[in-house]
């Protein structure tokens, strides 16, 4: 499990978020344009209503207007009122401001009176007869791109026909047609006042356009006045401008005509109204949907700023965050995985070492039985835990035990049991070591008993101590073999000889036999005694007389010399059994010294200095014997390297002395010397400056531990180099504390 | 023996009971023996008499049986040498392995009986 893994969702969560929130804006937002679109749209179809209505009731108003014109113009003479009529438009024009033109025109198209007196006599241009207008319709509209009455300005014409009855002077009725014209500027002025009041109550709307068409979609009027008399939009496709004068209002997302944008058109048709001409007339009014979208644009924007000024930070804050938690996750989870780890190592520990451990709540209860503890004891874990431990049947000495458990509560230190005899039903007794820690926990003070089944160490350690015994014994019989060997190769050589010299004497007797048997016969017989005397010098009677008491001597000498190493051998070895008694080290010194004659006899003169009146002290003789051995071995080799090569001998002093309640043996040779580098070793097991083969090692190491561990003694070495060795061994006559030794009996 | 020239031998043997019983075995055959306590008197009794087979202890103190048996070997190569050893090991080396090595002709470990001691001798002088 790495740290990349951990947590790999959150960024991929806070992506998603971040989409869904964004998805959710610009659901909003496209929601919020749909319905800002809607609105807009209906806005500018009520916009375009109003428009239309504005426009229609003004067209009405002309309507109205041509009618009460109709209606006063019979009332006069045709030729005294025409000047009469022309003045008479002209105030109508005046009080009218939105007539660009009002006059009356004949049959023939001529000009009879008008607003503009300079007008009157012409051509009305575009105004023909339209003939008697139907009872429906009484009025026709049309729109004049060029008007020449009103300076060649677009107008729309409103006409309508007029009959004057004949009058005086005049006898047929005067035909002629009423025309008012009013600028396309008026109509413009009426959209562009309505929209601005719409501006107003729509809040400022940038960029509102608006066209006015006719039926045939030409554009009549238009708030950028671009366009240009041919527009035509329904020719450009234009649909608002189709469906308009179709007589729908609607409102409508299109092209521009021009600009190559959308806009937003909201459309009316003029309305129809009984006997009012049909129009068809369009309104369009048009925002750009950009602009529509102004508001979304701005709330896009802010919102994306105050997002971005949020989420960002936010961002940041989670990722902090996050990278905080995943480290602060590291750290747990490693903390989690040594501590995981720790236990795991402890129950690997606690299987897998020799000793059990046991664990005890309030230094009563078992908390902690490990298989070496049910092994060792006999008692399952789940036998034993929970339970009181001084309810377990374990058969050990528990007066011990409660006593160490007492003390480790009582002083809180650890307490050490070195040998604790294990008497279990059916085998051998055991021997436990066990150390008893203090273990403070929250509710109280548990205790840890630590114990190992030291049996099978201390017959290691017996088994060793035999070994180098065996060692040592071997490497002496070597030598006492040598010391053997001579004066059995003489005395059976000297047995051989005087064989042979009794056999020699035997013949010297028989003719001294024969002589003597003669002369008590009273014949002295010269050829015997001459006999005897050739006798005599044929064995050489004289050598033998000379060497036979020499061979009998030196055999009695050899013999003592087999018998004195023998006996030494014998009680070197077996110096009274195994047990520990009151021992006389004098005795034991110099047979040690004697069975190891061969070893140092070439290289050194023995010199021993030993107290008469020395105690006896308490010891088991044997491993004492052993040490003594060890270090007389180690000083004739010491020597031995030191005189090999040369006819000189070195020394080796051994003696005794009483020290206190105790005993000192010094034992001095005049060998190399130890470096001071490796005088802290020597007592270590194994270590050997003798090649490899030469030695164990075990020697000193055997040494301290029998007279340190077994004997309650000391061990100590002084040594210089080049000028010899001392090792002192300090011995009490009764050892205060030494349960190998009263065990061992 | 019927040899013109009795055959010498000089016994090198530092224990003297030991040096007596070999001598007194060996004159019994009819050997002129010559015997020395040590190693240096040994090679000086070589430089005065006509020795045939020189009879040596490998341990004695002062020069050990194994120098002396080196030095003979140089000075008086027609000599033959028998080792005589207690057998064994000391200080963990076959001495009589090494003996051997060092150029004497025959070893004999102690104990040895007469008839074994003689038939090493005879052996060289054949």
């Amino acid at each position: 499990m790495t740290k990349s893994v951990r947590y790999r969702w959150i960024p991929f969560n806070m992506v998603a978020v971040t989409a869904v929130a964004g998805g959710i804006l610009l659901f909003g937002i496209s929601k919020f344009e749909s319905y800002l679109v809607d609105r807009t749209g209906r806005e500018l179809q009520w916009a375009a209503i109003e428009i239309a209505e504005k426009i229609h009731l003004l067209l009405v108003e002309r309507y109205g207007d041509m009618k009460l014109i109709q209606g006063i113009l019979p009332e006069a003479g045709y030729e005294a009122r025409q000047r009469h009529w022309s003045q008479h438009f002209k105030n109508i024009q005046e009080a009218y401001p939105i007539y660009a033109w009002i006059g009356f025109v004949d049959k023939a198209g001529r000009v009879v009176a008008s607003s503009d007196p300079a007008a009157v006599g012409k051509e009305a241009g575009s105004v023909r007869w339209v003939g008697p207008v139907d009872g429906k319709r009484s009025i026709a509209i049309q729109e004049i791109q060029h008007d020449e009455l009103v300076e060649g300005q677009s107008t729309l014409s409103f006409e309508t026909p007029v009959t004057l009855h004949a009058w005086h002077g005049r006898s047929d009725p005067f035909e002629g047609t009423l025309v008012t014209r009013i600028r396309f500027s008026e109509l413009d002025e009426v959209v562009t006042r309505s929209l601005r009041e719409m501006k107003k109550k729509m809040e400022s709307r940038e960029g509102m356009e608006y066209q006015v068409v006719n039926n045939q979609g030409q554009v009549l009027i238009e708030s950028h006045h671009l366009l240009g008399e041919t527009a035509n939009l329904i020719k450009l496709g234009v649909k608002s401008a189709e469906r308009a004068t179709a007589g729908e209002a609607g409102f409508i997302l299109e092209q521009h005509t021009r600009r190559p944008v959308e806009v937003l058109t909201g459309y009316a048709p003029i309305p129809e109204q009984k006997d009012f001409p049909k129009l068809g007339w369009g309104i369009l009014v048009q925002v750009d949907h950009r602009a529509v979208l102004g508001p979304i644009r701005s709330l896009i924007q802010t919102v994306t700023f105050w997002g971005m000024a949020i989420f960002l930070p936010l961002w940041a804050l989670l990722l902090w965050t996050m990278h905080r938690l995943r480290a602060e996750w590291h750290q747990t989870d490693a903390a989690q995985q040594a501590s995981q780890e720790l236990v795991n190592q402890k129950r690997t520990l606690l299987a897998t070492v020799e000793a059990f451990f046991i664990q005890l709540n309030d230094a009563s209860v078992v908390s902690e039985w490990t298989n070496q503890a049910e092994r060792t004891f006999r008692i399952t874990a789940d036998e034993a835990i929970g339970k009181p431990f001084g309810g377990l049947s374990i058969s050990w000495d528990w007066h011990v035990m409660s006593a160490a458990i007492a003390q480790v509560v009582q002083s809180r230190a650890v307490v050490r049991l070195n040998k604790v005899v294990l008497n279990q039903e059916g085998e051998r007794p055991r021997y436990l070591k066990l150390t008893l820690s203090p273990l403070k926990t929250n509710s109280g003070l548990d205790i840890v008993l630590m114990g190992e089944d030291i049996t099978e160490y201390l017959a290691l350690e017996h088994d060793l101590s035999q070994a180098q015994k065996l060692e040592s014994l071997g490497q002496l019989a070597a030598g006492v073999a040598h010391e053997i060997n001579t004066p059995t190769q003489f005395v059976g050589d000297n047995l051989r000889f005087l064989k042979d010299a009794f056999t020699d004497i035997g013949a010297v007797l028989d003719c001294h036999h024969t002589a003597m048997t003669s002369a008590k016969a009273g014949s002295y017989q010269q050829e015997v005694i001459e006999r005897c005397e050739a006798e005599a010098r044929r064995v050489d009677l004289e050598y033998l007389r000379e060497e036979v008491p020499k061979a009998i001597a030196q055999s009695f000498e050899g013999v003592e010399r087999i018998t004195k190493i023998v006996r030494a051998m014998k009680e070197f070895a077996h110096p009274g059994g195994e047990e520990a008694a009151y021992e006389d080290l004098n005795k034991a010194i110099q047979t040690t010294v004697e069975v190891s004659r061969n070893e140092w006899k070439y290289v050194a003169e023995m010199t021993t200095d030993l107290a008469p009146d020395l105690p006896r002290i308490f010891c088991q003789l044997g491993p004492i014997n052993q040490v003594v051995l060890n270090i007389i071995v180690n000083a004739a080799h010491a020597i031995g390297d030191v005189v090999k090569g040369t006819k000189q001998k070195g020394r080796i002093t051994i003696s005794t002395r009483t020290v206190g309640d105790g005993v000192e043996i010094r034992i001095s040779d005049t060998g190399g010397g130890i470096p001071e580098t490796i005088r802290e070793k020597i007592f270590d097991p194994f270590f050997t400056t003798k090649p490899v083969g030469k030695g164990t090692g075990q020697g000193l190491a055997i040494a301290r531990s029998v007279v340190v561990d077994k004997h309650g003694g000391r061990i100590e070495v002084e040594s210089q180099v080049n000028q010899g060795t001392t090792f002192i061994i300090r011995l009490p006559v009764k050892p205060r504390e030494a349960p190998s030794l009263r065990e061992a009996a | 023996m019927l040899n013109e020239k009795p055959t010498t031998i000089l016994i090198i043997e530092d224990d003297p009971s030991l040096r007596d019983s070999l001598r007194r075995t060996l004159r019994k055959r009819g050997y002129t023996i010559l015997q020395a306590a040590e190693g240096g008197e040994g090679t000086m009794l070589l430089g005065t008499h006509a020795i045939d087979v020189v009879l040596i202890d490998i341990f004695m103190p002062g020069r050990e049986g194994i120098e002396t048996i080196l030095q003979i070997r140089r000075s008086h190569p027609q000599v033959k040498i028998i080792a005589m050893s207690g057998g064994g090991e000391r200080m963990h080396i076959d001495v009589l392995r090494v003996a051997k090595a060092s150029g004497c002709h025959q070893t004999l470990d102690k104990p040895f009986s007469e008839e074994a001691l003689i038939n090493a001798i005879e052996a060289q002088l054949a």
